[in-house]
């Protein structure tokens, strides 16, 4: 190991593995990463594109998607003068100190979600292929699909469904597809919710909420895509949304009533636990 | 941070200005796959499936990788050995 040291050039391995990673986004990344230095990382388009022979647009255009996949976070400089070039930070470990915004894109080592364009296989499905090759890949491929993954696929299906039974109960516009997009965010928001528990809390939550459901001027409804959102969902778990006590009503001795009934009760239960602790 | 979160390849391949794409992400496979960062046994399907390349797309980005010279083909069929070293590589050439 030490015999590479200072001659590397480090990527992240969860974002390769969780399978939607793609040539231009890992050039970019690894361009960024070899303008690190000391005082952070902090490249002008121009000279990123430059580095990684690519154009500035597609330059920006990955930047972007890293960012939103949460492998990348930017901020932007600025000084005296005006705006300076945005300053990066890679994010290596979505469970490390300087990872804290990394859960935004948390996926899981190996996403088994098909390619859009071709039905591929996954690497998860591919493991018993390589088993044969080499004790090393079923070694590294195992320690793979289980400690670092803890969001699987199937989680992202089940969050799926979860999401269309609080929208059939709630009035809110129920998901048809779970396209790939759907699920990385799918995934990124349950790494932030801790589970799936967590994540149908949280919608729980919001289901109280009529604003949601379609009373507003507008007559819009909460949707999937709303609660995907990374800004929507840290406001729905703070509390944001939650269901205010009407003006002369005691909170406290209101009984919930109505079909979500139910769901309000849990939801009250959800928020007890939080506030002692046990979530 | 530990080592486990990175995937090492070598520096100098992406300051030569050669690194492409596909090829940049095929050899980041290829060193995921490693133990020691250097060393790696993986097949190109292996390869194809993590990358969510082709088949064909992985074996040209591999022969281009060694033609560049970051990538070496170890003894045995799917072995592959990454090039820290640039001063080898040019002193090969030379």
């Amino acid at each position: 190991m030490s015999k590479i040291e200072g001659r590397f050039i480090a990527f992240p391995r969860w974002f390769l593995e969780a399978g939607n990673c793609s040539g231009s986004q890992a050039l970019v990344l690894l361009a960024l990463q070899s303008f690190a230095g000391a005082g952070g990382i902090y490249p002008s388009y121009e000279a990123l594109a430059k580095r990684a022979g690519i154009s500035r647009r597609s330059a920006v255009s990955a930047v972007a998607s890293l960012v939103e996949a949460g492998v990348l976070v930017k901020q932007s400089r600025s000084n005296e003068r005006g705006h300076e070039s945005n300053s990066f930070t890679i994010i290596f470990d979505q469970s490390g100190e300087i990872c804290t915004s990394a859960n935004d894109g948390f996926t899981s080592a190996k996403s088994a979600l098909p390619s859009a364009k071709k039905d591929r296989p996954s690497a998860k499905s591919a493991l018993p292929l390589v088993q044969n090759l080499h004790p090393n890949l079923e070694r590294t491929l195992s320690r793979r699909l289980s400690k670092d993954n803890p969001i699987s696929a199937p989680e992202a299906q089940d969050a799926f469904d979860v999401y269309n039974q609080a929208a059939d109960q709630a009035g809110w516009t129920k998901a048809i597809s779970l396209s790939k997009p759907r699920a990385a965010k799918l995934k990124a928001r349950l790494a932030e919710a801790g589970g799936l528990d967590g994540w149908r809390a949280a919608l729980q939550r919001a289901a109280g909420n009529p604003f949601m459901a379609g009373d507003n001027e507008r007559g819009w409804k909460a949707d999937l895509d709303f609660f995907l959102q990374q800004k929507s969902f840290t406001r729905l778990i703070e509390g944001t949304y939650d269901r205010k006590p009407t003006s002369g009503a005691c909170a406290t001795n209101s009984r919930p009533s109505g079909p979500h009934a139910k769901l309000f009760e849990a939801a009250a239960r959800v928020a007890d636990r939080e506030q002692r602790g046990e979530l | 941070m530990s080592d486990d979160a990175m995937v090492k390849i070598p520096n100098w391949y992406l300051e030569s200005g050669l690194a492409k794409a596909n090829d940049a992400h095929v050899l980041i496979c290829i060193s995921s796959f490693s133990d020691d960062d250097q060393n790696s046994v993986c097949s190109l399907q292996a390869v194809s499936q993590l990358a969510r390349l082709s088949a064909k797309t992985v074996r040209t980005s591999v022969q281009n990788l060694i033609d560049v010279g970051v990538l070496q083909l170890g003894e045995h069929p799917g072995q592959y050995r990454l090039i820290y070293d640039k001063e080898a590589v040019t002193n090969e050439q030379d």
